[in-house]
C-alpha cells in the first residue's frame, strides 16, 4: 500500500513538473487566441525552436543561463516577424485560413530544424550547481527538475500579473472583451497582436529551453506539447487564462498519473476527460470569451 | 469647422446604406442627426469612427482626411463615439474601463483625465470596484460616456444614449451633454427621444431614405413640416406629453 502511495506520489510530481511547462506554452496559446482568434499551429514548433537555439548559443561558448536568457529574445523577434509578414496580411479572412497556414508554418519550422541541426536526440546536461538530486519522502528527484518548474511557474506568474495589473495587460483584456470597441476607444488592435504573438513566441520558446534538460531536444519535440496545449485551451476555455492554468494541472496529472497506471490508454483517458467536459460545457470550464 | 462630410455614400455588401451624406460639425456645437430606425444614422456614426469604409465622399475632421483610418486613429484624432448599445467592457471594472480610455495616449496625467471623465457622473464614484457587466442600463450608458470622455474627444458621436433609460437617468445623461458644450465639446447626436433632441440641439440634420433631407436650426426644424413627414411625429403631441 505505501508503496503504492509512494508510486502515484512520483507520478503527480513529475506530471506537475510538465504542467509547469505545459501552462507557459497554454498561456501563449491562449493570449494569441483570445486577442486575435487565431489558433497557432506553429506554437509547438516555436517550443522546439527555443530549444534548438539554447543549444546553438551554448556552442559557440555561452552558459546556460545566458543562453537561456537569450532564447526568448530571439524567439520573440521571430515571433513578431512571423506575425507582421504572415499572420497579419491573413487578418481579414476566415479563421480557417490562419489556422490553415500555422499548420504549414509549424512544417516548415521543423523541417528547417531538422535541416539545420539534423534528425537526432540532444541530450542538455543541468547547469552547473543543478545536476544533483534531491529527496523527498525517500524518494530521488534531480534538483534541476523543481528549479526549472519554479521558475516556470514563476515566469507564468509574471504573465498573469502583466495581463491582471499593466496597461499592457488592460488593453489585452479590452480587446478580448470586444475588440470593435476598445479599437473605438483608442486600441492599436494589430500592434497589440503583433506584441503579443512575438512574447507568446518567446515564452513557447523559453519552455521549449528550459525542459531541454529535462525532456531532451528533438525536432518533434513540439508536437506533444502542442497537442496538450490544446488540450489545455480547449478544457480551459478558449481565452481563459485561468481555465488554461487549471487545465494544465488537470492535463499533465493525468497524463503523468494515467501514463503509470494504464500505458497507452492515458491518452485515451485524457481524451475522455476533456470529451466528457465539453459535453457538459462546449466552452470550457471558464470560457467567457474574455481574458481573466 | 470641425467635423465635415460630403457626399459621403456607404455599401454594406450589395446594400447601398447611405446615398450622399452632407453634415458639418462646428466646435463646441450640438448636432442632432434624426429619423427613423435604419435610415443610415448608426452607420453614419460608424462610418466617421472608421468602423464602417464609405465607397465614395470626403470626410475630414478639424480640416484633416480622415476616411480609411482605422477606428484607434480615428480616436487619437479627437474622435470618440458612444454606441447604441453601450457596449462597457462587462468583465472590466468601472475604474478599468475609463483608465483604459484615459492611458491610451500615455500614463502621464492619465489620472486627471480620468477623474475629469467621471466628474460629470457622480453615481459612478461608488462603483469604481464594481464589474461594469453588473451595473444597471443607466449606470452603463453614464460609464460609456465617461469613458469616451476620457480620450479627452473634441468631438463626442452619441448614438441613442436615452434608450431604454428611466426619466431620471435621461436627465442625466442630457446634463452630461449641456457640461461637454461648456467644455468646448462638439457633439453629434443620434436620437430618437425628440424632446431631448430638441432640448439640447443647435442644428438639426433629417435623414430619409438614406440621404439628408433637412438641415437647420431649431427655429428651423420647429417651423417646419419636417418632423411630421419624416418622423412621423406631431410635435404638437410631443409637447403636450
Amino acid at each position: 500500500m505505501a508503496h503504492e502511495l509512494n508510486f502515484l506520489f512520483v507520478n503527480i510530481v513529475n506530471g506537475l513538473v510538465y504542467g509547469s511547462f505545459l501552462l507557459l506554452t497554454s498561456l501563449g496559446l491562449s493570449l494569441v487566441f483570445g486577442l486575435g482568434r487565431v489558433v497557432n499551429f506553429a506554437h509547438g514548433a516555436f517550443y522546439a525552436l527555443g530549444g534548438y537555439v539554447l543549444i546553438s548559443v551554448m556552442r559557440v561558448g555561452a552558459g546556460f543561463w545566458l543562453a537561456l536568457a537569450v532564447v526568448p529574445v530571439v524567439l520573440t523577434g521571430i515571433g513578431l516577424a512571423l506575425e507582421a509578414g504572415l499572420i497579419r496580411r491573413l487578418r481579414k479572412r476566415p479563421e480557417v485560413d490562419t489556422l490553415l497556414a500555422t499548420f504549414g508554418l509549424s512544417a516548415m519550422l521543423v523541417g528547417g530544424i531538422e535541416y539545420l541541426w539534423g534528425t537526432s536526440t540532444t541530450i542538455v546536461k543541468p547547469p552547473l550547481g543543478f545536476e544533483g538530486i534531491v529527496q523527498v519522502l525517500s524518494n530521488d528527484f534531480p534538483i534541476y527538475r523543481f528549479a526549472a518548474a519554479g521558475l516556470s511557474l514563476l515566469m507564468a506568474a509574471g504573465v498573469l500579473a502583466i495581463v491582471q495589473w499593466t496597461p499592457l495587460g488592460l488593453r489585452i483584456r479590452a480587446i478580448a472583451d470586444d475588440a470593435e470597441m476598445a479599437e473605438a476607444i483608442g486600441v492599436d488592435r494589430s500592434r497589440l497582436l503583433w506584441q503579443v504573438f512575438g512574447y507568446a513566441a518567446g515564452l513557447a520558446g523559453f519552455a521549449g529551453a528550459l525542459g531541454a534538460p529535462i525532456f531532451a531536444v528533438h525536432p518533434e519535440m513540439g508536437l506533444s506539447i502542442l497537442i496538450d496545449s490544446f488540450l489545455v485551451v480547449v478544457l480551459g476555455g478558449l481565452g481563459s487564462l485561468k481555465g488554461s492554468t487549471i487545465g494544465a494541472a488537470v492535463v499533465s496529472v493525468t497524463k503523468a498519473v494515467g501514463g503509470a497506471y494504464l500505458a497507452d490508454w492515458s491518452t485515451a483517458l485524457l481524451f475522455l476527460i476533456v470529451a466528457s467536459v465539453l459535453v457538459a460545457r462546449p466552452t470550457g470550464i471558464f470560457a467567457t470569451g474574455r481574458i481573466a | 469647422m470641425t467635423l465635415h462630410l460630403k457626399a459621403v455614400h456607404v455599401h454594406l455588401g450589395s446594400a447601398h446604406i447611405l446615398h450622399g451624406i452632407d453634415l458639418d460639425v462646428r466646435p463646441g456645437e450640438i448636432v442632432c442627426l434624426l429619423g427613423r430606425n435604419g435610415v443610415g444614422k448608426s452607420t453614419t456614426l460608424r462610418t466617421i469612427m472608421g468602423l464602417v469604409a464609405p465607397s465614395q465622399g470626403e470626410l475630414s475632421f478639424e480640416g484633416q482626411r480622415i476616411a480609411g483610418l482605422p477606428p484607434h486613429r480615428v480616436c487619437a484624432r479627437g474622435i470618440a463615439w458612444v454606441p447604441e448599445d453601450r457596449r462597457v467592457f462587462a468583465s472590466l471594472t468601472v475604474e478599468e474601463n475609463i483608465r483604459v480610455a484615459a492611458e491610451i495616449t500615455g500614463p502621464r496625467s492619465a489620472q486627471a483625465r480620468a477623474e475629469a471623465a467621471i466628474a460629470p457622473f457622480p453615481d459612478l464614484r461608488g462603483k469604481l470596484k464594481q464589474r461594469a457587466g453588473t451595473l444597471s442600463g443607466g449606470q452603463q450608458q453614464m460609464l460609456a460616456i465617461a469613458r469616451a470622455l476620457a480620450a479627452e474627444p473634441r468631438l463626442l458621436l452619441l448614438d441613442e444614449p436615452s434608450e431604454g433609460l428611466a426619466p431620471v437617468m435621461v436627465a442625466a445623461i442630457r446634463e452630461a451633454i449641456v457640461q461637454m458644450r461648456t467644455r468646448g465639446i462638439a457633439v453629434l447626436l443620434v436620437e430618437q427621444n425628440l424632446q431631448l433632441a430638441l432640448g439640447l440641439g443647435d442644428v438639426f440634420y433629417v435623414l430619409s431614405r438614406d440621404a439628408v433631407v433637412f438641415h437647420g436650426s431649431r427655429q428651423d426644424i420647429l417651423q417646419s413640416q419636417i418632423i411630421g413627414q419624416h418622423l412621423g411625429i406631431d410635435l404638437r403631441e410631443t409637447e403636450r406629453a
